[in-house]
């Protein structure tokens, strides 16, 4: 590659990361008067140049020879946080560009794009319009940060950064209850999160002495300049000095995979803190459908990536173990729903249990694919529910829906398209579908090879590791089809809601009909850029990804198995739609068998994980509060009384010696002056006589005086 | 006895002396107490004539009148000091509408 | 003057004794009338009594411009000034200020203390008091007390005038009549 094509495309991310923040500043400096109504646009015009500078840099990517182009890293880096006591001597600031880099640039600033000009006209009429375009803005800043950064230090300030732009987002309406509680539970679930993305990074730190640049394993003969030590170079070195291999891990980089992981699990809404990401549907629309797909829930993905040659195989049975939980309970979850939004938003945590189980089962570049192709018929989806919600006057119960087609053509078309996709359509046993179809299968590939691997380890179990994945493929298209069906096909249900629906403005449905153009799009066009991409930029890890499941992965990935191939997606398509039609008359009949009903009520009420938490955890945090609020008032307090008591004794006692002792002996001393002045006072009465007699008296002493001095001691 | 001598004036002088002062301390009355001073101022001018008279030394002609010279002075202040004294007096007079000494206390402390 | 002086010449012989005591009689009575008077017309009358006797008493000891000086200044100018006085500030001219019976103990205590000091100390003085007396007619004594005054004595005498000038100027600044 070129210096100067090099020197392009550094140039350009650079400016597509900073446009955003710089818009994002001029929105927040010239607020209301200025540009309170050219906000949305200036904002989507600045995300617009945004994503001409990644789509450039894409192409000259790709006018790069893909031998070239293979394993290449583009780095450049400045020292930033000096620490003189490491080996690195300083913490870098800087961009890396890679492959994968490339990718999510032009993914997530399209995005980005199509959700702005989407917010134009859902935000049309809000009281703070420019403040929220200044909030999609640094967003997607943040978003941006995250994917550019080259080390774990500057990763977790961009990290960081996404929380509270979510938090700022997700509570945009905070004058209503709903919004307040959602971007609070987010944000201290993303928090317990980022607890454990700092262990890990502090492990990483402490063994690395500060090498955290993160260009992949055997990337580095790239553009790096000077001769920096990457992160995983210091780690191979490390290991292999002590002694360790790739089959037996040292204990501490497990810890911090395991670590790092965590702080995915947050953002990315994984099984043990995935409750925020359905109460986030508080916010606006537009933040829905970004957080679902490019930016927020994708950073936990994309950190996960990044970290991915440094899981060892116990981390990665972690990661795969949390996908599969994830996506199981949120399919369940998702199946029941009746909010729109909801049945999305658990769709979404559903899809994002194949990504992180895909990168735990080894399916690196099928689950960062999916992580591409997820995102935008994701983003379509909710663009088309926030569109389909716009109609309804707010209405988001789809039991309120039924028929919505007829007044919503394009929306209607665009649901479909992206149902199709997330579906994993494709045309019975040929090897042409849209998008979901090659990640989502390439995923399950994965899965299969790892339960496989893992059957000496696990035995029967490790059959769920696919068994699960392909199950819940089934149950997608089912949930998928039965939210389709409810909104937009079959009778009205609330005639005066149908009667006011109405279809939206240009601005809206222009977004969703490129989102859906790149759902199916990317499948048959563009996969082989993408999955030649992402390929790329998977990592040369055979150094520490030793086990045989892996590289038997590997190479499943490049002969399909479509499980889905054939007339199955059809089946489950055509079961939704047709028991979901006439709205819930059937499935609430199925819903009330005993069994089921159970099922259903659990699944109804997110399988108890709001009310567990409430119970143990805000519980537990009750009580230890309690237990401190006790120990506060009574102990605590109590010192304080008693020191306070004994302070107004002592003080008590120093006014007394005050008052009697030091007053007392200033007053007598007053008082003596008093009475001798009014002694000596009398003698200056203003007597003339007074003064005669005085005057002869002392002659009469001092005669005597001299006399008796004379007599006494002779003249 | 019945030769006169210094001693006799000297002596007469003290009893008149005495007499001022006495004038002095019981008299209420400025003018009193006026009279009081002439008492003592004659007093010293009977003491300054005496000893002209009696001790005088022998000098030159000049010198025999001295002490007559000092007892013309005593007159002299004497006589200023009781205009003086009667312009205050006057003052103080109108001012307090009574002549007792004992009204005079304004400066006291 | 001259007629003082030839009086002078005099010799009184046997009769000065009586003289002296009687002029020091009279002035001893007077002067203690004054500090025993409560009346103040009556302690210038016995002021008037006491000058006079003084007078005589200078006569006696051959200083007769003197003795006139005293019954002129004195008796005809200091005390008509003194009962101006007396007119001018007593609505009542026989007014009384009664003093209390302790002071008058203590002023005569105190006065008679001086008293018994001075003629302890006189009596103890080793004096000559009965020594040659002054020559008398040797020469002129208003001439002697002239060329004094402009001579020897001529400093106190300047600023004896100059305070009688004062004194006038002022006593007469003083006594004026106030604008009500």
């Amino acid at each position: 590659m070129a210096p100067q094509q090099a020197e392009l495309i550094l140039t350009l991310l650079g400016m597509a990361t900073l446009l955003p923040l710089a818009s994002a500043f001029i929105m927040i400096i010239l607020t209301r008067r200025v540009m309170f109504k050219a906000a949305g646009w200036f904002a989507t015009a600045v995300m617009a140049g945004s994503f001409v500078c990644a789509l450039v840099s894409l192409v000259t990517w790709l006018g790069v020879p893909e031998a070239d182009r293979r394993g290449l890293s583009l780095l450049k880096s400045i020292p930033w946080i000096p620490i003189p006591s490491t080996e690195a001597g300083h913490l870098y600031l800087g961009i890396l560009v890679d492959n994968l880099t490339i990718a999510m640039m032009a993914m997530v600033t399209l995005i980005s794009l199509l959700v702005h000009l989407y917010s134009i006209g859902y935000m049309n009429g809000d009281k703070r319009y420019n403040r929220f375009f200044a909030y999609l803005s640094l967003f997607t800043f943040s978003m941006l940060g995250i994917v550019i950064s080259n080390s774990i230090m500057q990763m977790f300030v961009f990290w960081e950064l996404v929380g509270l732009t979510s938090y700022l987002l997700i509570g945009f309406w905070f004058e209503k209850r709903g919004p307040q509680l959602a971007c609070k539970k987010a944000f201290v679930m993303n928090r317990i999160g980022d607890a454990g993305f700092l262990i890990g990074f502090g492990i990483l730190f402490y063994q690395l002495g500060g090498k955290l640049l993160l260009p992949a394993a055997g990337g580095a003969s790239g553009m790096v300049e000077g001769q920096v030590v990457t992160m995983f170079d210091a780690i191979k070195t490390l290991i292999e000095q002590d002694g360790h291999s790739i089959t037996n891990p040292p204990l501490w980089l497990t810890a911090a995979g395991i670590g790092l992981f965590f702080g995915a699990i947050g953002k990315s809404a994984q099984f043990p803190l995935h409750t925020w990401l359905p109460d986030a549907m508080e916010g606006p629309t537009p933040v829905s459908s970004i957080v679902h797909s490019a930016t927020m829930v994708a950073a936990g993905v994309y950190l996960t990536g990044r970290i991915y040659p440094i899981l060892t195989p116990a981390a990665h049975v972690f990661v795969a173990v949390i996908g599969l939980i994830t996506l199981v309970i949120a399919a369940c979850m998702a199946l029941v729903m009746t909010d729109i939004k909801r049945v999305l938003a658990y769709s979404t945590l559903s899809q994002l249990g194949y990504m992180i189980l895909g990168l735990g089962a080894g399916a690196y570049a099928f689950a960062l694919f999916h992580l591409v192709t997820h995102a935008f018929f994701k983003c379509c989806l909710f663009q088309c529910s926030g569109s389909v919600i716009n109609a309804a006057h707010h209405e988001q119960d789809m039991r309120q829906y039924g028929g919505l087609g007829k007044k919503l053509p394009v929306t209607m078309a665009c649901y479909l398209v992206c149902t199709l996709a997330i579906a994993g359509a494709s045309i019975p046993w040929t090897e042409f579908g849209i998008s979901g179809f090659y990640s989502k299968d390439g995923i399950i590939a994965g899965t299969v090879s790892y339960g496989h691997a893992l059957h000496d380890t696990f035995g029967a179990a490790a059959n769920l590791f696919w068994l699960a994945p392909t199950v819940v493929a089934y149950i997608t298209v089912f949930y998928m089809a039965r939210s389709f069906a409810l909104t937009f096909l079959g009778k009205p249900r609330n005639q005066k809601l149908f009667d006011h629906a109405h279809e939206a403005p240009w601005t809206m449905c222009v977004p969703q009909i490129v989102l859906a153009a790149m759902a199916i799009l990317t499948a048959p066009f563009l996969m082989g850029f993408w999955q030649s991409l992402i390929v790329a930029s998977e990592p040369q890890v055979a150094w520490i990804q030793g086990a045989d499941h892996l590289a038997h992965g590997h190479a499943m990935h490049t002969t399909h198995v479509y499980l889905l191939n054939g007339l199955a997606w059809i089946i489950m398509l055509a079961a939704g739609i047709i028991l979901y039609i006439p709205g819930m008359k059937f499935s609430s009949k199925i819903a009330a068998i005993p069994g089921i009903n159970l099922l259903y009520t659990w699944a109804y009420n997110k399988f108890y994980f709001d009310a567990l938490y409430d119970t143990f955890v805000v519980g537990l945090g009750k009580l230890i509060s309690m237990i401190a609020a006790v120990f506060d008032k009574y102990i605590v307090d109590g010192i304080v009384n008693l020191v306070g008591l004994l302070g107004k004794a002592a003080a008590f006692l120093i006014g007394a010696f005050d008052i009697h002792l030091i007053d007392g002996s200033v007053n007598a001393a007053a008082a003596a002056a008093h009475s001798s002045g009014g002694l000596l006072r009398a003698t200056h009465a203003g007597r003339v006589r007074g003064y005669v007699l005085i005057f002869f008296a002392s002659a009469v002493l001092v005669v005597l005086a001299v006399v008796t001095t004379v007599m006494v001691f002779g003249a | 006895m019945f030769e006169i001598g210094i001693m006799h004036f000297v002596v007469l002088s003290v009893v008149v002396f005495a007499a001022g002062i006495c004038t002095l301390l019981t008299k209420r009355n400025a003018i009193g107490i006026l009279i009081g001073i002439e008492l003592i101022m004659n007093a010293a001018g009977i003491n300054f004539v005496a000893y002209n008279r009696y001790v005088w030394g022998g000098g030159e002609a000049g010198s025999l009148i001295d002490g007559q010279i000092f007892t013309i002075f005593i007159i002299v202040l004497a006589a200023a000091e009781a205009a003086i004294a009667l312009a205050i007096f006057l003052n103080f007079y109108n001012t307090f509408s009574s002549i007792d000494v004992e009204r005079a206390d304004e400066m006291k402390g | 003057m001259y007629l003082l002086l030839a009086a002078q010449s005099i010799d009184l012989g046997p009769v000065q004794p009586l003289l002296f005591y009687g002029l020091a009689l009279l002035l001893a009575i007077s002067a203690w009338s004054v500090v025993l008077s409560d009346n103040i017309v009556r302690m210038a009358v016995f002021l008037l009594l006491a000058l006079g006797a003084v007078g005589g008493l200078y006569f006696m000891l051959a200083a007769e411009f003197l003795a006139a000086v005293q019954l002129i200044v004195y008796a005809g100018g200091t005390l008509i000034l003194i009962v101006f006085g007396v007119m001018l500030t007593s609505k009542n001219p026989f007014l009384q200020f009664r003093v209390k019976l302790w002071e008058r103990m203590v002023a005569l205590a105190l006065a008679l203390t001086i008293c018994g000091f001075l003629i302890f100390a006189l009596v103890n003085t080793p004096l000559d008091g009965n020594g040659p007396l002054a020559p008398e007619a040797e020469y002129e004594q208003v001439q002697e007390i002239g060329k004094s005054l402009l001579s020897t004595y001529l400093v106190p005498f300047e600023v004896a005038a100059v305070l009688l000038l004062v004194v006038m100027i002022g006593a007469a600044y003083m006594a004026r009549r106030r604008a009500q």
